[in-house]
């Protein structure tokens, strides 16, 4: 399905965001805000239903508080290990804390952006929309890779 | 640390999105921001007025950010902060480069705020010498 308006610009697929956090206001209010600007989302409250939705709709970003029941967010991220090189979502991580050490745990996770609550809406949906954009062009970048290895296999004489 | 509040920062970065985050952070801590989103335009806007410190992605596809430090600091020790997700990479490059910090992805916003006021204070006290990066966070 093509979304005319793309939050990413472009005539692209509707960008598809996993939304996991304990709380349920704030879980609310990002999802409102990110539906209206032209994100499909999915919300989760725990850290095992983060996982059931990802391998069900293999989003483009799963945006995870990193203190959750039932997994935290780095462990969503571990057991998503599944999803291997350019079809990997994106990982921003949500943390009240303003340890260094969570900052270097999402840097150990090549996590693509770490929020610190409270966080203004519009920079919310700046850091999903690069995120998209860098993981989608990871995808056609991938995509043209293996176009030219077909290419070669099929220009090789027989 | 009080804040020099009045200073322009010169953000770099080929992404309008990241360079928007960036800006809208660092105007709500009291500074001054300029958006570039290529290392021309950067230098054009370098030409156009003075900023106190520069804030650039190191690794663009239009040009890496250590062409650009070269390009800037031809004439004075410019302060640049290069914010990079490839840190090993680039480290052994910037040592020749005067003045310049390095943060790396993902970054708590707080810490760049704090990489900038150091660098402020810095060049404020006419320390402006040959730096060799650091990694900010305390590592």
């Amino acid at each position: 399905m093509l979304a005319k308006n793309s939050p990413i610009g472009g005539d692209m697929s509707k960008p598809i965001i996993v939304v996991a956090d304990d709380d349920r206001a704030l879980l609310d209010a990002v999802s409102t805000r990110l539906t209206a600007a032209g994100f499909e989302v999915h919300t989760a409250q725990d850290g095992y239903m983060a996982v059931q939705e990802a391998r069900r709709v293999h989003p483009d970003v799963v945006l995870l508080d990193i203190g959750m029941p039932a997994g935290d967010g780095f462990s969503v991220h571990d057991r998503l290990q599944q999803f291997e090189g350019h079809e990997a979502p994106q990982y921003v991580y949500m943390t009240g804390s303003r340890e260094g050490s969570v900052t270097k745990a999402a840097r150990a996770k090549h996590a693509f952006a770490l929020m610190h609550k409270p966080f203004d809406g519009r920079e919310l949906t700046a850091v999903l929309r690069s995120a998209v954009r860098q993981r989608r062009g990871k995808q056609l970048a991938a995509a043209e890779r293996e176009r030219q290895a077909q290419t070669e296999v099929d220009d090789w004489p027989s | 640390m009080s804040r020099e509040s009045d200073a322009t920062i010169l953000i770099v970065d080929n992404d309008p999105d990241l360079r928007r985050v960036i800006s809208l952070r660092l105007s709500r801590a009291g500074y001054s921001c300029v958006e570039a989103g290529t290392g021309a335009q950067a230098l054009s806007e370098w030409r156009r007025r003075s900023f106190d410190v520069v804030v650039s992605d190191l690794n663009m596809p239009s040009g890496d950010g250590i062409a650009l430090a070269d390009a800037l600091q031809r004439d004075e020790a410019v302060p640049i902060i290069f914010i990079t997700g490839f840190r090993e990479d680039f480290k052994r490059r910037l040592r020749r480069v005067n003045n310049v910090s390095l943060l790396e992805k993902p970054f708590d916003p707080s810490v760049l705020i704090d990489l900038i006021e150091a660098t402020l204070v810095r060049r404020a006290t006419g320390d402006d010498g040959v730096r060799s990066p650091h990694g900010a966070d305390g590592e």
